[in-house]
């Protein structure tokens, strides 16, 4: 099936301006305005998902590696509160401060990892735009009109994937703190030994207990949603290289043939 | 114009552009995301257990059986779920795009060459034809 479009536009150009070299006469005139191409469409500017990976990308991954490195500090605190518990001279208090810092170690270290994953699915959201324009420039060099390829069902799962997957360990994140918050007002006494809690506090090691065995399957999750916006991204990169093959192709047969 | 499809013509006889799918890595990753569910789903069972252990009416030695019992095994297929995605979907997403590169390079390689000589050949008959205009314009410079 045959799909034709009306092209007479270089002001459609571009988030990423490039010096193009004037069309050669001759070469891809035939294929000029029109596109066998299925999935063909003209070439049109970022949308939001777009140019929201295009700002976000990077500040996503710094964050990312922020709160993990966040993590890994409140890791090293509760480890130093353990070993103080444990020592000759150790007192419960320090069996309190180092149950708070476990929780805040998973909380910010799931949180990053979050963070960085879905900064390396914009990235990939990054090459994928790139890819277009790159076709783009590519198309008119040879003096043919840019088209591009129609976003595909991947492309446009991949941002709201992605988006999904991050509330999961920002939500795990909340009741992390809240649990850290928690355990922070246990009596040491009653975490060094439950029997002898008060009634309230029992009833806080029971939320703190519960959301611990819950909390890493949330994390988990979340981040097995933002890997498959990762997979998401990288099968629409690989639809919009081969559209470029299926397009040069098509620009080859519409060429004027030399050997006559 | 010829009359088969170019959007579908062999080029390079190496990968006619349908051969390699997307569902196969989504299919994975899809299974791998089901499979951290159902862990995590698990584990909020182990939660309500751990919670009745603690409860003031104190729990029943059942409870901290299903609350340790659920946690050992249900972090470990969390994680097989991730591995899933990581060595499987991922992994497999990776070559479909490597495969794709080497369609667009064989197009590349077939049609490149095809549409620059077409280039140089409109080039040189421009030139031919304006030589022939100046030659013409001597010509009628010399008989006047």
């Amino acid at each position: 099936m045959s799909t034709t479009h009306s092209i007479s536009t270089p002001s459609q150009r571009s988030t990423t301006p490039t010096s193009t070299p004037p069309a050669p006469s001759g070469a891809g005139r035939a294929a000029t305005t029109s596109s066998r191409i299925p999935e063909a469409i003209p070439y049109k500017k970022d949308d939001w998902a777009q140019s929201m990976a295009k700002t976000m990308a990077w500040p996503m991954i710094g964050m990312g590696f922020m709160a993990v490195i966040g993590g890994l500090v409140a890791g090293i605190i509760g480890g130093v509160n353990f070993g103080d518990f444990f020592s000759p001279s150790g007192v419960t208090d320090d069996l309190g401060r180092a149950e708070v810092a476990v929780q805040l170690t998973g909380a910010f270290l799931f949180l990053g990892m979050a963070l960085i994953l879905s900064g390396i699915t914009m990235t990939l959201v990054n090459i994928i735009r790139h890819l277009r324009d790159s076709g783009r420039d590519v198309q008119v060099a040879l003096g043919a009109a840019p088209l591009q390829r129609s976003k595909p069902w991947t492309g446009l799962l991949t941002p709201w994937v992605m988006m999904m997957g991050l509330m999961a360990p920002m939500a795990a994140f909340v009741v992390g703190i809240i649990t850290a918050v928690t355990v922070g007002d246990i009596d040491s006494a009653a975490l060094a030994d439950p029997g002898s809690a008060s009634s309230a506090d029992l009833a806080d090691l029971g939320f703190v207990r519960a959301a611990s065995a819950w909390l890493p399957g949330l994390r988990l999750t979340g981040l097995a949603v933002i890997l498959l916006s990762v997979v998401l991204a990288l099968v629409t990169i690989q639809r919009s290289i081969r559209f470029q093959g299926r397009r040069i192709a098509e620009l080859a047969e519409g060429a004027p043939s030399t050997a006559g | 114009m010829t009359t088969n499809s170019p959007a579908h013509s062999t080029v390079g006889n190496r990968d006619t552009g349908n051969s390699v799918s997307g569902a196969t890595p989504i299919g994975l990753a899809l299974l791998g995301v089901m499979t951290v569910a159902a862990a995590f789903v698990a584990l909020i069972v182990a939660g309500v257990a751990a919670g009745d252990v603690f409860s003031p009416s104190g729990g029943a030695a059942s409870d901290q059986g299903v609350w340790m019992a659920t946690q050992a095994w249900a972090t470990p297929l969390a994680l097989t779920g991730l591995a899933v995605i990581f060595a499987g979907a991922v992994p497999l997403a990776l070559r479909n795009v490597r495969s794709s590169i080497s369609f667009r390079r064989d197009s590349m390689a077939t049609g490149l060459p095809k549409i620059l000589n077409s280039t140089n050949t409109a080039q040189t008959n421009t030139a031919h034809t304006n030589t022939a205009h100046t030659h013409t314009s001597h010509t009628k410079e010399n008989v006047r």
